[in-house]
């Protein structure tokens, strides 16, 4: 997947190269300054530059201006005019080792990791739990993700649609390896926390400790503020705790990583509600100088159809957050649920293990267009849901205020409108009524505003609050909002993010420096040493089946459906990384095997467009001959040609594509290359005569040989 | 380009234009023009002012996106 | 073979390595490669004192090229107008078929950029008029660099046409005697 962008670091570095090269800086005191822009540039663009480099690059571009050298003069104030408009971008560089253009070949970063809303850095993770360090695969996600095992048992994992292995066979288990990580780290010790920043005396609040609160709390708590964390409920972890159901998320595991985070000084204040117990303007009395809003969205969209007011017909949210603190009384015998979404599937699976005798989801369009998760679609009927499809609720039927059922009209599709949607139409004469004595409504949530309104913040038409995405800053002084409250329902992983970057906006509000204009690039923590196996291996590892509870057991108990990985599991699973942060999926190698020197012995259909051809790692090994060529060309090291020991071995990431055993100089013994190799060359040259009388020698052997035979004495060995 | 019905989880869309949805944001203008995957679509009740979550190719990043700025090129399988 | 010569005068050559430096700082080459050659042989008794030689070794851009014949890319080319054999390092991959196939281990290996480098007797320096780098900057002056046609001295003549043209039948020989070896030529003036 060649990125096909540019990136200002290195077209700069090439233009200063070039006038080098072409010597149209003749001043030699300017030519000189070029040559250490040149130095610097290029410790940039490898990724080896220091907080340095900025200030040096910038003083050296100046100095560079004075000159008096037309050429020289100009370049400066082009670097100096770079880093004026475009220094987020050297920063990002220098700070995060990370280019987001992919055009600095040590710092393409892996798409996984560019995918990941919070930015960990997956593919060092997941080799780090392929050597069976755990404790540090965790401490790792950590540094970008305080939620390491929540994430590892409910995130949407982005990361695995992009994952590049999936166009080999299917992506790696990024988001179950976490999982097995956070489990393994905990059950041998703790977490880490990474070392705090001296305290600023800075206090920060923030409102709302779900996944965006905590996250935030979390980063500002680390650069060395005071926070504070105000919760309307009594525990925290937000829709975490009280939106998804214990058999997808345990309480204790959220209990446990929040309690590292807890540990770092962060305060909580329970059942207090931002406009009831506390104001805004209470809490600056109190000296709070920043606010993070992050409230979530937890009202639910009403059905608006009559009989909704009866008081078995529970909207989704509540009822989940009942049972989560521990309402487990069924609402009914036969219930059922109206929605389509993860929340309704999450709500169906409930109602079954409460023990309701009939689970009926209702959905007004057909299967195919279900926003919620397949794969938990299909363990919710494995847990005996039923689910109706092409069916509107039209009325709620109610006998002595009591739900008896639910009148629905059947429905067709339309022809796709003008944005290509096909709406459910309503069949005429297709009334009947679904016999229920609860209704589940799980039709979409909002954000609840009251109490929010004294903030004087922008909504949205969708009562949302109006907040840039990058610095959380929701246009008023110091108050910053982000998570669900901003993008109405999302996902965990997404609040992270969003948490993260509020801590960096806040940060920098406390401290009077910029707000950056664009998204972080995410920060590679590491650059580890890939896992060496066969490539038969390789290709032979599938992904691994997550080992799920029997569904019997699921009906009635709240246990965890997924049991989690076996450790022999997990890290073959990780063994089948691909290492895209080290490979940039670039095609050099192919190219130069294939068009240059015509071996065509790679087959990595994975660096070209997704199926354009097929990948597999152990054709190599049929036409190889250990040339080197592929190595040669290599922009990050990836592809790597070494002789160890008898043997030489080609390996890509990890990855052993070809070994032979070496042939030896006749002379001297030292290796020479592997017969594959020699006949090549021997092939090319079989029409000249043969020197040494065909006598395999090294260079050196040649050489000596050679001054021998015109001297008429004998080299001395060395 | 036709699109069938909502946006689901898979599909490969294209930013093929600013929004004029107030919570389109300056920066976005960037990915007009890169293409990705639905990787989390609008969460109940395919509504069409929902934001949804494209994972972008490459490098691009996560992020969510109004939905009259995205076309469909083709379903997850 | 090239339509040069360059003709070492082992008598006079001292082993200073003034050559191999220069020959690397003119291509700006990293530690490793060494693109001309002084071996040293011996030392061997000879009327009673031990007597060391030094064989100077740059490419002999042979007639007909193991190098060039060996190159996949094309990259290894011999120029037409003077014989001169040199890397054109666009066309280059490093698969170091050139090194495996020479004889005389001439090309060397550029670990900066990965590719081939070998002698080409300076031709970016040889095309402005000037002399190769090692033959410019010998201090002892036992480096000669022409065309044999402005040669005076026959037996010179003799020699730089015998190293150019047979290169590699002549150093394949067997060891000979000393006897057959180049002596050192007469002094003479140069003929301008």
């Amino acid at each position: 997947m060649a990125q096909e962008s540019t990136c200002p670091v290195r077209e700069i570095r090439q233009e200063v190269a070039s006038a080098l090269a072409q010597e149209s800086i003749k001043e030699p005191r300017a030519r000189m300054r070029a040559e250490k822009l040149l130095v610097l540039l290029e410790d940039i663009a490898q990724g080896r530059a220091g907080s340095e480099h900025l200030a040096d690059l910038k003083a050296v571009a100046r100095s560079l201006t004075e000159r008096q050298d037309a050429h020289g003069a100009d370049l400066g104030q082009r670097i100096l005019s770079l880093l004026e408009s475009q220094g987020e971008i050297f920063q990002s560089h220098i700070l995060t080792r990370n280019c987001a253009s992919g055009a600095c070949d040590m710092l393409a970063p892996a798409p996984c990791q560019m995918a990941c809303p919070s930015g960990i850095d997956v593919p060092s993770y997941v080799a780090l739990i392929g050597q069976g360090r755990y404790q540090e695969a965790v401490n790792l996600i950590r540094q970008d993700n305080p939620f390491p095992w929540v994430c590892g048992l409910v995130c949407t994992h982005p990361c695995e649609f992009v994952c590049v292995r999936g166009q080999v066979d299917s992506p790696v288990a990024i988001k179950e390896l976490k999982a097995f990580a956070a489990e393994k780290a905990l059950s041998e010790g703790r977490y880490l926390n990474p070392p705090k920043e001296p305290a600023t005396g800075h206090m920060v609040c923030v409102v709302g400790a779900g996944p965006a609160g905590l996250t935030a709390a979390y980063f500002l708590a680390l650069k060395g503020h005071k926070v504070t964390v105000i919760e309307a409920l009594p525990m925290a972890g937000g829709m975490m705790m009280v939106g998804i159901p214990r058999f997808r998320l345990p309480r204790e595991v959220i209990d446990r990583e929040v309690a590292f985070i807890e540990e770092l000084g962060v305060e909580f204040r329970f059942n207090t509600r931002l406009g009831v117990e506390v104001t805004l303007q209470s809490l600056r009395k109190e000296g709070f100088e920043a606010f993070f809003i992050a409230v979530g969205a937890h009202a639910s969209h009403r059905l608006a159809v009559p009989g909704e007011d009866l008081p078995q017909v529970l909207d989704a949210v509540r009822f989940l957050r009942d049972v989560a603190m521990g309402a487990r009384k069924r609402p009914g015998e036969r219930v059922l649920v109206v929605g389509g979404g993860n929340v309704a599937i999450d709500a169906a699976r409930t109602l079954v293990r409460l023990g309701c005798r009939e689970v009926t989801l209702l959905y007004r369009r057909s299967r195919s267009e279900m926003p919620a998760n397949v794969e938990e679609v299909r363990q919710a009927e494995e847990e005996g849901v039923r689910l109706v499809f092409l069916t509107i609720p039209v009325e709620v039927m109610g006998e002595k205020g009591r739900v008896v059922g639910l009148r629905c009209l059947r429905a067709r599709l339309s022809e796709p409108d003008a944005r290509g949607r096909r709406r459910p139409v309503p069949i005429e004469g297709s009334d009947h009524i679904m016999a229920a004595d609860a209704v589940v409504t799980a039709i979409g949530q909002r954000v609840l505003t009251e109490g929010l309104e004294h903030l004087d913040l922008r909504w949205s038409s969708w009562d949302t609050i109006v907040a840039d995405t990058i610095t959380a800053g929701a246009g008023r002084e110091g108050i910053f909002a982000g998570g669900d409250v901003v993008l109405g329902p999302a996902t965990v992983v997404e609040a992270i993010g969003a948490g993260k970057r509020a801590a960096e906006g806040i940060d920098r509000f406390l401290k009077g420096l910029p707000q950056p204009t664009m998204p972080a690039v995410p920060v590679r923590r590491a650059r580890l040493e890939p896992w060496e196996m066969a490539a038969s291996l390789k290709m032979d590892l599938k992904r691994c089946e997550m080992p799920l509870l029997g569904p019997e057991r699921r009906r009635i108990t709240f246990q965890q459906v997924e049991l989690g990985l076996g450790e022999e599991q997990a890290r073959r699973e990780a063994h089948r990384c691909l290492r895209c942060d080290i490979c940039k999926r670039c095609g050099r190698c192919v190219v130069v095997c294939r068009d240059r020197m015509e071996i065509d012995a790679l087959k990595l259909g994975y660096v070209g467009q997704p199926g354009e051809s097929p990948t597999d790692f152990r054709m190599t090994s049929e036409r190889c001959i250990l040339c080197g060529a592929c190595a040669a060309n290599c922009p990050t090291g990836a592809m790597q040609m070494e002789d160890r020991g008898e043997e030489r071995l080609l390996i890509l990431g990890g990855t052993i594509l070809q070994r032979e055993r070496l042939e030896r100089c006749q002379g001297c013994g030292d290796y020479l290359g592997p017969s594959r190799y020699l006949d090549f060359v021997r092939k090319r040259t079989s029409g000249l005569a043969q020197a040494f009388a065909g006598r395999l020698l090294c260079e050196k052997c040649a050489r000596r040989a050679t001054a021998e035979s015109k001297s008429g004495m004998s080299v001395p060995q060395g | 380009m036709e699109q069938q019905g909502a946006l689901r989880q898979g599909d490969r869309v294209e930013i093929y234009r600013a929004s004029g949805d107030q919570r389109w944001e300056s920066y976005m203008a960037r990915y007009i023009g890169m293409k990705g995957v639905v990787t989390d679509p609008d969460v109940v009740i395919n509504d069409p002012d929902a934001l949804v979550e494209v994972t972008l190719e490459g490098t691009g990043g996560t992020h969510r996106f109004p939905q009259d700025c995205l076309r469909r090129l083709g379903t997850g399988s | 073979m090239s339509e040069y010569y360059l003709f070492h005068d082992s008598s006079k050559c001292i082993g200073c390595l003034s050559c191999e430096v220069h020959c690397k700082e003119n291509k700006r080459l990293p530690v490793g490669p060494r693109l001309c050659r002084v071996m040293t042989v011996g030392p061997k008794m000879v009327g009673g004192l031990p007597k060391v030689d030094f064989i100077f070794m740059p490419c002999f851009h042979c007639e007909r090229p193991w190098c060039v014949a060996a190159c996949p890319t094309g990259a290894m080319q011999k120029r037409a107008e003077d014989g001169i054999v040199f890397v054109n390092e666009e066309l280059c991959v490093g698969c170091k078929a050139c090194m495996r196939a020479c004889p005389w281990g001439v090309p060397q290996w550029n670990p900066e950029t990965g590719k081939a480098v070998k002698c080409d007797y300076c031709k970016d320096r040889v095309d402005k008029g000037l002399e190769p780098a090692c033959v410019a900057k010998c201090v002892t002056k036992c480096l000669h660099f022409g065309r044999p046609e402005q040669m005076v001295d026959s037996r010179r003549e003799r020699h730089a046409k015998a190293m150019a043209a047979v290169g590699w039948e002549v150093t394949l020989r067997q060891p000979t005697a000393p006897a057959s070896k180049p002596r050192k030529p007469p002094v003479r003036k140069q003929a301008e």
